[in-house]
């Protein structure tokens, strides 16, 4: 028998600070949290924003021991997998055990502490490297120390496709579900970018808008890098019930693709697949979706085609489409952003509130959706979906629905 | 390098990585008693190797029990840099 699977609890670190609550009351709000960068002198830089984590001291609920052999992205993923947790009224001991899986998502691993290491290695001319610089940058770090932490001993994973990475970890949290190869699952995603190497690299690629985010504005001129983890604390739907537990939304589908076009120019095809496929999955019809969180980057390029996209596979129901791009509040948290994404995606659902596009300027005739412009919306939608286009190509989109 | 030196070195590198003050630990104290694990003992080495610029090879220190003999071997590896020295 395949199992429903509902989310009850979120824990979110973003731009807004510790807390789903904070940053539900930021996106609730239109309020983008978006500001100047305090991670380096952007003097260096193409761009002087950023939507960081400010006063992250993880120093007096992570001990000591654990600090030492991780970086910062992880401990992002650990405090959010305990918010989780707690947010769905569990502790630990529920959630210890074989039943339990854990799968989150990163795009670079631990960037903070191979920035440091590297200096030394080319900047300082050393020849020796910290011993624990490999356990430290390991991509799945953060799966790792929610695992020790919780006792969890079910499946266990980190999966890496830039920033598509929290959806297709959830997306594999679902079915792991669904298919009963596991009862209930944390699932997510974290990211720390602003690291100086990690920042000149983008500066470098040019897509940085050097003013803020304006996603599907006529003068939209890039993206903003975006902090934070998302992790989502996923049961099956029965046991969800029949414990009583506050349900935000179903997670009720994934669909995956890949553009076989271009490492960074996007595709219509491909995300039109991913959407037509997360609508299957879900067993959805295109006119049971009332609201679509995009990809929607804010760059020339995403925003045009991702509409495109919507149109292609929802036709003349996409005019009754409201679409938004959150990452105009919380920036663009790469292996974090489908979890920070999916969280707004459940809490929107579950308040009958669709968060907007924020930073709007004016239409532009390429994205002729219903982008929500700059204010929040009453909506009561059935479902929603939320949708990830990463760099290489690697689509993944889920679908949410009302419970 | 006078011998106390090393000694202070090698105890201070041991209670910088276990975090526990350089006057709990003498040339008795043994790895166990301050649980020492595999992750210290190759943390220990690496400040050894940045405090003395030495490369101690693997088997150098398989099998030691005790402060002490880090002590020794880093004292012994210093002789012998010192003795492989050009005049």
């Amino acid at each position: 028998m395949a199992h429903r699977v509902a989310v009850t609890g979120v824990g979110v670190i973003s731009a807004f600070g510790r807390g789903a609550e904070a940053f539900w009351q930021g996106l609730s709000t239109g309020t983008s949290g978006i500001r100047p960068l305090q991670a380096m002198d952007p003097a260096e830089l193409r761009f002087g924003q950023g939507a960081e984590v400010p006063d992250l001291d993880p120093s007096g609920e992570i001990a000591r021991e654990v600090l030492h052999i991780s970086d910062r992205f992880a401990w992002m993923a650990l405090l959010a997998a305990r918010d989780a947790v707690a947010d769905a009224g569990l502790s630990a001991a529920d959630v210890a055990g074989t039943g339990t899986a854990v799968a989150t998502g990163s795009c670079l691993g631990g960037q903070g502490v191979q920035d440091v290491e590297y200096e030394r290695l080319f900047g300082e001319r050393r020849s020796r490297l910290h011993p624990l610089t490999i356990p430290r940058v390991m991509a799945n770090s953060g799966a790792s120390l929610i695992s020790m932490d919780l006792g969890i001993e079910g499946p266990g994973f980190t999966l890496s496709t830039a920033c598509s990475s929290a959806n297709h970890a959830l997306g594999q949290a679902l079915w792991l579900l669904r298919s009963g190869a596991a009862e209930r699952a944390i699932a997510g995603g974290s990211e720390a970018p602003f690291t100086r190497a990690n920042l000149l690299a983008w500066s470098a690629l040019r897509v940085v808008s050097p003013d803020t985010c304006r996603p599907f504005s006529a003068d939209r001129d890039g993206m903003i890098l975006g902090e934070g983890a998302g992790m989502l604390m996923l049961e099956t739907l029965e046991a969800a019930r029949a414990r009583g537990a506050r349900i935000y939304a179903e997670l009720a589908g994934c669909g995956m693709s890949c553009d076989a076009h271009h490492v960074t120019q996007p595709s219509e095809r491909g995300p039109a697949a991913a959407l037509s496929a997360a609508l299957a999955d879900a067993g959805l019809a295109p006119e049971q979706i009332g609201y679509v969180n995009a990809h929607g980057t804010g760059t020339d390029a995403n925003d045009p085609t991702e509409c495109a996209a919507l149109r292609r596979v929802f036709g003349a129901h996409a005019e009754r489409l409201a679409v938004s791009s959150t990452k105009s509040m919380h920036g663009h948290a790469l292996g974090a952003a489908g979890a920070l994404e999916g969280v707004a995606t459940a809490l929107a659902l579950y308040h009958g509130l669709l968060p907007p596009t924020a930073n709007f300027t004016r239409p532009d005739p390429a994205c002729d959706l219903d982008v929500v412009p700059n204010d929040p919306r009453t909506a009561e939608v059935e479902a929603a979906l939320s949708s990830s286009f990463a760099f290489g190509g690697l689509n993944a989109v889920l679908a949410l629905r009302r419970v | 390098m006078a011998d106390g030196d090393t000694r202070a070195e090698v105890i201070g590198a041991i209670a910088k990585v276990k975090s526990i003050p350089a006057e709990e630990i003498g040339p008795e104290t043994e790895f166990a008693e301050i649980h020492v694990d595999s992750l210290d003992a190759i943390e220990i080495l690496f400040e050894l190797e940045e405090r003395f610029d030495l490369s101690v090879p693997d088997e150098a220190v398989q099998g030691m029990e005790r402060v002490g003999q880090v002590i020794e071997a880093v004292e012994r590896a210093l002789a012998e840099r010192a003795e492989a020295a050009p005049d």
